[in-house]
């Protein structure tokens, strides 16, 4: 007699376990936080990115139609507020995405696999991918800062 | 087309954009211009347009593969197999769309 | 435990299939110096709850099979301790990203069909050599070091609990698969790349992979398979660019030592061959 299959259930992490930074509570992982603000970032940028296709196609219809789109967005503090976060959401994109290239691409930084301590421990979240991850994050973070003080220095907020 | 090609070329073009991007940025910034408002000003576009189309239509491009292959690779994951293939087909079309729009604001305004 | 015994509860999530039921169940157990998160689940059993179902065998992190969560992160019970843990309440789930059979254990087939699918086998271009092979093939201790950190996979599967993309994505081959795929593809012993390449390289294969490294971190055999993935990935872009040159090694020569100069012969044997299988 064929073996009755027994009834399974589905324990699929799903989007939960996806985006949660904290999931494996083994020990915190930096490259997991980058890996969530990656695809989030990523994600708004591709949406932004046919936004600004539409806007930017303005200047084909003339001066009066490119001012009237500019004047909506600069007269709008939430725009400038925006335009601010757009501007960190491209450098942790661009300098994460950099930093990713080199991993996956390239195999840069993430540890020699001939390198086994005893007992083994994961050469690549102590592999030099992770000290570059640390200094984008402070050079990110002193563009955006830059980027903030020129941004809101213009809107006469500063 | 093979996923490796996809993805070589996703990395290729995510080498370019940072360089590309980093011009496009600095072009609004104090650093090459006078400042970003006045970076934005009607004349001011239209000279950035008239005297870059090359790298206006690469970044263009290379930001739209990028971005949409992104964005694929996401939906890959998140759909079935089949709805996979249909987003994917879904995305190239988008790809035209916006390359054909973009393209035709660069060659109206240079 | 020096000043009498600690009370530790355990909080386990249980799966009936007859039923569909599930419920979270606590058993308080005492726990000693030493003990693990299977000796308490296995005292559980023993004492209050025969009806509690798990999965192990060797009690030392050799084979693989009683992976869970505890505390929020996937691991091995035989090789957690609970006084490690440091909690009053263990919550104890089974894996996530594998079907549930019953209360924490879980249906391993599609993580081992993958595991086939990459082929976890030597091949070589000489069919009659690997279908009847002389001797073995030969490897230095730093090509074996290459490979070594992989092959310590016991097919646990705690790293595709703990993957973001096996998460959401059911066809994703996962890290052990991707992984053990790349242990194959560099061991010098082997030349079925080209078929590994093909099977990894499509869209639920290696290039899924985000570089989150939950895996790495989560491995209790320090495998690596986030390591193992972007190496992959290398090896696949050298590939396809024709960049890739396979090192395959020999097969072992036949022992033919000739005695060198000066060096006397051996004084003769005290048994002979033929007597001694007589005797």
């Amino acid at each position: 007699m064929p073996r009755k299959k027994p009834k399974l259930l589905d324990n699929r992490g799903g989007l939960r376990h996806h985006l949660n930074p904290s999931y494996p509570r083994a020990r915190w992982t930096a490259e997991r936080w980058a890996f969530i603000l990656h695809r989030l970032t990523g994600i708004f940028l591709a949406v932004y990115l046919l936004a600004h296709i539409f806007v930017t196609s303005r200047v084909a219809q003339g001066q009066g139609a490119w001012e009237a789109i500019m004047s909506s967005i600069e007269s709008n503090p939430l725009g400038v507020v925006g335009e601010w976060i757009l501007w960190g959401v491209i450098v942790f994109h661009g300098l994460n995405g950099i930093r990713l290239v080199l991993a996956e691409a390239l195999g840069i930084g993430v540890g020699d696999p001939r390198k086994l301590k005893v007992p083994p421990e994961p050469e690549s979240v102590y592999g030099k991918q992770r000290a570059l991850l640390w200094i984008f994050v402070v050079l990110g973070f002193i563009a955006w800062i830059v980027g903030g003080i020129i941004l809101f220095g213009e809107a006469g907020w500063l | 087309m093979k996923e490796s090609t996809v993805q070589l070329i996703q990395y290729l073009t995510a080498a370019l954009l940072v360089a590309l991007l980093a011009y496009h940025v600095l072009q609004h910034t104090p650093v090459l211009e006078e400042g970003y408002r006045v970076s934005l000003e009607y004349e001011n576009v239209v000279k950035h347009y008239a005297n870059e189309r090359t790298v206006l239509a690469l970044l263009l491009y290379a930001a739209l593969f990028h971005g949409l292959n992104g964005l694929r690779a996401i939906l890959l994951e998140v759909l079935p197999s089949s709805a996979g293939k249909a987003a994917t087909i879904l995305l190239i079309l988008i790809g035209i769309a916006a390359a054909y729009f973009g393209t035709l604001t660069i060659v109206e305004v240079a | 435990m020096a000043q009498g015994a600690q009370r530790v509860r355990f909080k386990v999530k249980r799966y009936d299939p007859e039923t569909g039921r599930v419920w979270w169940q606590e058993y308080d157990v005492e726990v000693y110096k030493g003990m693990t998160v299977l000796d308490a689940l296995r005292k559980i059993r023993a004492d209050s709850d025969p009806t509690l179902v798990l999965r192990f065998s060797c009690r030392m992190g050799v084979c693989g099979s009683c992976g869970m969560v505890i505390n929020g992160a996937p691991r091995l019970a035989c090789q957690t301790q609970v006084e490690h843990l440091g909690t009053d309440m263990v919550v104890v789930e089974p894996l996530p990203n594998f079907p549930v059979l019953r209360d924490l254990v879980v249906d391993m087939e599609d993580f081992f069909a993958k595991h086939r699918l990459i082929k976890p086998y030597l091949i070589r271009r000489d069919v009659e050599e690997q279908e009847n092979p002389t001797l073995e093939y030969l490897m230095s201790p730093d090509e074996h070091q290459l490979i070594k950190r992989y092959t310590y996979c016991i097919q646990c599967g705690l790293c595709v609990a703990a993957c973001p993309v096996s998460a959401i994505d059911p066809e994703y081959l996962g890290p052990q698969a991707l992984a053990q795929a790349y242990r194959f593809i560099t061991d010098v012993r082997d030349e079925g790349y080209a078929e590994r390449i093909e099977v990894v390289d499509n869209e639920h294969g290696c290039w899924r992979c985000h570089f989150a490294d939950s895996c790495s971190v989560v491995c209790p055999k320090g495998v690596d398979p986030g390591q193992a993935i972007q190496l992959l990935r290398k090896t696949i872009f050298k590939y396809r660019l024709r960049l890739f040159r396979k090192k395959a090694s020999p097969v072992a020569p036949p022992l033919k030592a000739e005695r060198r100069p000066g060096i006397p012969e051996p004084p003769p044997r005290t048994v002979q061959p033929e007597e001694a299988q007589e005797a």
